[in-house]
């Protein structure tokens, strides 16, 4: 089960930095992402990178910036997690 | 409502186009020149920074916006371009606001840039040939703080592209050791030479210049107090130059793609922060 604690956080910075004016409310977990939100391209989703970094106050280590980690909301918040240690 | 007037401009390499909104109402009260951000954010940025040069030509600032050369309406090819060469652009185009004079304390000259204008901005006040700099300002929207991390920027979104499609080839991403290959990140062809230069552009010592305003753009809410890391950047800044402020203020990603969505609070803060006078309390 992914953690939950962050996903309300992480749905605010996605509905901000992809622009989708409220439509995260609805998303969950289990939301897939990449390939599924047009909203997310290559640029998009570096500028979602940056929005987090600021705000979890992190720097992600970009080996870690995988595919599998954009593949839901549920996998973006485990690699917050795990870089929040 | 000032309008702008297009000017060509000889830059290094090549003529460069510049769009000078000149200061309502005669003598201008400062100079502004923007630095633009790079590639595709140039392009995202754009809209805003044409309203935000309206408003301050309306408060009374010669504002001069340009294209560097490889990008835009200015002349040359993107994969012509290199850092030294964007560099040289930057002054040309301080000199050609500046009138070929060098800044005073009545006129104060705020270099304002955005995304890795930022970057550029550092190295154009960082080189011993700049005008005199003690009395250049830094205005900072959502900076990269030097020319790694602007390649960083661009190394990810490369990433980002392989996510969502076939891998790249390795041929078709960036060689981090191999200095003359022409490589494309996001559709844009990067020279051996911007690569190099970007590579070689670590964060450096602050120069001893005026005041820096950072004005970053957050995805939740207001802010004032700055996160850890931009802490650190500002004590730095204030270590060698002088005052620094910093507001987080809430809006869209308008660096990251084209849109229409307006950023009124953005360039409200901008306005107020350079027309404190540079011995005033610091905005926020």
């Amino acid at each position: 089960m992914p953690p939950m604690k962050l996903l309300p956080e992480v749905l605010t910075v996605l509905d901000q930095a992809l622009q989708l004016e409220g439509r995260a409310s609805t998303f969950d977990a289990h939301t897939p992402l990449l390939g599924a939100l047009p909203e997310l391209d290559s640029m998009t989703a570096v500028a979602l990178i940056g929005a987090l970094e600021v705000h979890f106050g992190i720097q992600f280590n970009d080996h870690d910036l995988q595919a599998t980690a954009f593949e839901t909301v549920g996998s973006l918040c485990e690699l917050i997690e795990q870089t929040l240690g | 409502m000032t309008t702008g007037r297009a000017l060509y401009f000889q830059g290094a390499q090549g003529p460069l186009l510049g769009v000078l909104h000149p200061a309502a109402g005669g003598r201008p009260r400062g100079h502004i020149l923007h630095l633009p951000a790079f590639a595709e954010e140039a392009n995202a940025c754009r809209r805003l920074v044409s309203q935000a040069a309206r408003a301050l030509s309306d408060a009374g600032w010669s504002v001069l916006l340009f294209d560097l050369r490889g990008t835009g309406d200015s002349g040359g090819q993107f994969k012509e371009a290199t850092w030294s060469g964007w560099t040289d652009d930057a002054r040309a185009a301080l000199n050609t606001l500046l009138h070929d004079r060098a800044p005073t304390n009545d006129t104060p000259v705020w270099l304002w840039g955005a995304r890795g204008g930022v970057a550029l901005a550092l190295e154009l006040l960082a080189a011993p040939q700049s005008l005199p700099t003690a009395l250049c300002n830094l205005l900072a929207w959502q900076p990269l703080w030097s020319g790694q991390q602007v390649l960083q920027q661009w190394q990810r979104v490369d990433a980002a592209r392989s996510w969502l499609h076939a891998p790249s080839p390795a041929s078709d991403r960036i060689p981090v050791d191999d200095a003359a290959a022409i490589t494309w990140v996001g559709g844009y062809p990067l020279s051996g030479g911007l690569k190099a230069g970007l590579l070689a552009s670590a964060p450096k010592p602050v120069p001893p210049v005026g005041r820096l305003v950072w004005l970053d753009t957050l995805p939740t809410a207001d802010a004032t107090d700055p996160p850890l890391g931009t802490q650190r950047q500002l004590a730095r800044w204030t270590a060698q130059g002088g005052p620094a402020a910093w507001r987080g203020l809430a809006g869209p990603s308008y660096w990251a793609s084209v849109s229409t969505a307006n950023h009124p609070a953005l360039i409200t803060a901008t306005a107020q922060a350079l027309q404190d006078t540079p011995d005033a309390s610091p905005p926020g």
